[in-house]
């Protein structure tokens, strides 16, 4: 064929404009060929310059951002650290990476590497990445004001428990963490002394240890996330004023699972949460002066195991169902109130109806309290000896603690 | 003849009184005796052994001493403590041949921030990369070992 010189520019054009869509596009303009590094083409910026990266495949590590820009990846664009070291190390206010799959930041003993790294920023956005095959995945320190959301993070499978956190958060002021999907780390979301921050709608499964832990942090909240087949399930230790509202926590299954663990928390609430098929539904420990309310509790082994040692928290409008056992304790003391619950072993009745039956309930059974001093003793569940000891104790309380009372239960579940 | 029933009979006896070794941690699986958290770092477990060869876990110096602390020393006799070896997590070492190094920039689960070693030179080695300073067992522990 031969081509006219119109026709041979014409060709050119289309060839460029070919390449430069496969390029990295700097400010609209295509200027940087692919070849060139994502640092390279990130210290070519001017602070709030916006680079493109448009799909690619970038074999790289600890690519250092120290000034105001935004990345944006179209056609998932792949940064891979191949094991050695970070992938992204951001140490400035006011970045967004957007859309960009990050993966491959090394094992180690030593340093917490991530796949993104975030250090002493404010204004930070991570939003709508995927990040594989990463020892932590998000990882902010000492940082505030930052949004984390809809990303999706997935562990290393095959390193199990030398795996790290998800979205790893260590003293960080006022952060959202929004819409993540967290499957296979350590713990997905891990918060230590972390205040005023938001954790919402995040979904958080088979994760080796926690769907979701706190430590040391103070007013925060969490709110409609599901947490699901971790090992187990979420802990809550060593923090005041925690809000835990419409979360689900479903089937965390083994010795040393719980759907929430409590841990020395005071001033907190638990309110309209789904408590589903967990070994223990909530265990609290040292805690106090806690809200619970209208929380639904089905098909735990035991809804609720609370220690003698926690004092002033109420219980109330929640729905205990198809459980094995709905409270133990440890002690003969209980100072938390247990009124106006709905049990489903509840065997009263209500003449005056009013909704509340008239004859109180002392939800914890001296079976229960056997089971948890002898977990062997979980043989003789449902059989002739348990019912014996079950109405010898109902009938003569001597072990289980006399004022462990609903001196109200509801006659129907509550509304959720 | 006799002699040999007779031994054959006291050995599982002496068998009951307990095995005085660390014993097997499986992370994931078994949990902090004192703060219920699923061990999942090992380079930070240790172990105490009562007189009775009972095995305690803990996830963090922090915790082991904090049970100490809280626990009745009538009913509780330690035997031995153990300490996974920082440099090989897994393996345990009595207090008296380690070395312990104590940084914030360890990050143990429970804010222990206590490494300890079985060899000087893999310490300064860390202590190299992370900081941190040289401690001895006495103010690391309530126990004496």
């Amino acid at each position: 064929m031969n081509l006219t010189q119109p026709n041979k520019l014409l060709a050119c054009i289309i060839l460029m404009v070919c390449i430069s869509t496969n390029a990295a596009v700097h400010q609209n303009q295509p200027r940087v060929p692919q070849s060139l590094s994502v640092q390279a083409m990130i210290d070519e910026l001017v602070p709030y310059d916006t680079l493109w990266i448009n799909g690619g495949y970038y074999r790289e590590n600890n690519i250092l951002i120290t000034k105001p820009i935004t990345i944006i990846g179209r056609q998932n664009p792949v940064l891979d650290a191949g094991g050695e070291g970070q992938v992204l190390i951001i140490r400035s206010d006011d970045v967004t990476i957007e859309g960009l799959t990050l993966k491959g930041s090394a094992t180690s003993n030593m340093t917490e590497n991530a796949g993104v790294k975030i250090e002493n920023a404010r204004r930070v956005s991570i939003a709508a990445n995927t990040l594989t095959d990463n020892f932590f995945g998000v990882y902010l320190s000492n940082s505030a004001q930052c949004v984390v959301k809809d990303n999706i993070i997935t562990g290393g499978y095959e390193r199990e428990s030398n795996s790290g956190n998800g979205i790893h958060l260590w003293q960080c002021d006022s952060i959202d963490i929004v819409n993540n999907i967290v499957y296979d780390h350590r713990d997905a979301i891990y918060l230590e002394f972390v205040i005023n921050s938001h954790v919402m709608g995040n979904h958080c499964e088979s994760n080796i240890r926690y769907g979701l832990h706190f430590m040391f942090s103070n007013n925060d909240q969490y709110r409609n996330n599901i947490f699901k087949d971790n090992g187990a399930g979420v802990a809550v230790m060593y923090s005041t004023r925690v809000e835990m509202t419409d979360n689900i926590f479903e089937n965390n299954l083994g010795p040393s699972s719980f759907g929430i663990l409590l841990k020395d928390i005071t001033d907190s609430r638990i309110e309209g949460n789904h408590l589903l098929k967990n070994t223990i539904g909530i265990r609290l420990e040292g805690t106090s002066r806690m809200q619970i309310e209208r929380n639904n509790m089905e098909d735990n082994g035991w809804a609720v195991l609370i220690t003698a040692n926690c004092t002033d928290n109420d219980f109330s409008n929640n729905t205990f169902r198809y459980n094995s056992f709905d409270v133990s304790t440890n002690g003969k003391l209980v100072l938390n109130t247990f009124d106006q619950n709905f049990w489903d072993k509840y065997e009263g009745y209500d003449l005056d109806h009013n909704g509340r039956g008239d004859v109180p309930y002392h939800p914890v059974s001296i079976f229960a309290t056997v089971v948890s001093e002898i977990p062997e003793a979980i043989m003789l569940y449902r059989s002739f000896t348990q019912y014996l000891m079950d109405k010898a104790e109902k009938a003569i309380p001597s072990v289980t603690p006399e004022n462990l009372v609903d001196h109200e239960p509801l006659m129907k579940p509550p509304l959720l | 003849m006799n002699r040999v029933i007779c031994i054959a009979l006291f050995l599982p006896v002496l068998g009951c009184h307990g095995n005085m070794e660390p014993r097997t941690v499986l992370p994931g699986t078994d949990s902090c005796h004192y703060c219920q958290m699923t061990i999942v770092d090992e380079r930070f477990t240790t172990q105490l052994v009562s007189e009775k060869g009972k095995h305690f876990i803990f996830d963090d110096v922090h915790c082991m001493n904090a049970f100490v602390q809280e626990a009745d020393s009538n009913s509780l006799q330690i035997a031995k403590v153990y300490l996974s070896d920082f440099a090989y997590p897994g393996h345990y070492i009595t207090p008296e041949k380690s070395f312990f190094l104590r940084s914030d920039n360890l990050r143990s689960p429970m804010g222990g921030n206590t490494a300890t070693f079985s060899e000087e030179s893999s310490l300064l080695e860390t202590q190299v990369i992370l900081g941190g300073e040289i401690v001895s067992f006495e103010t690391l522990f309530y126990i004496s070992p």
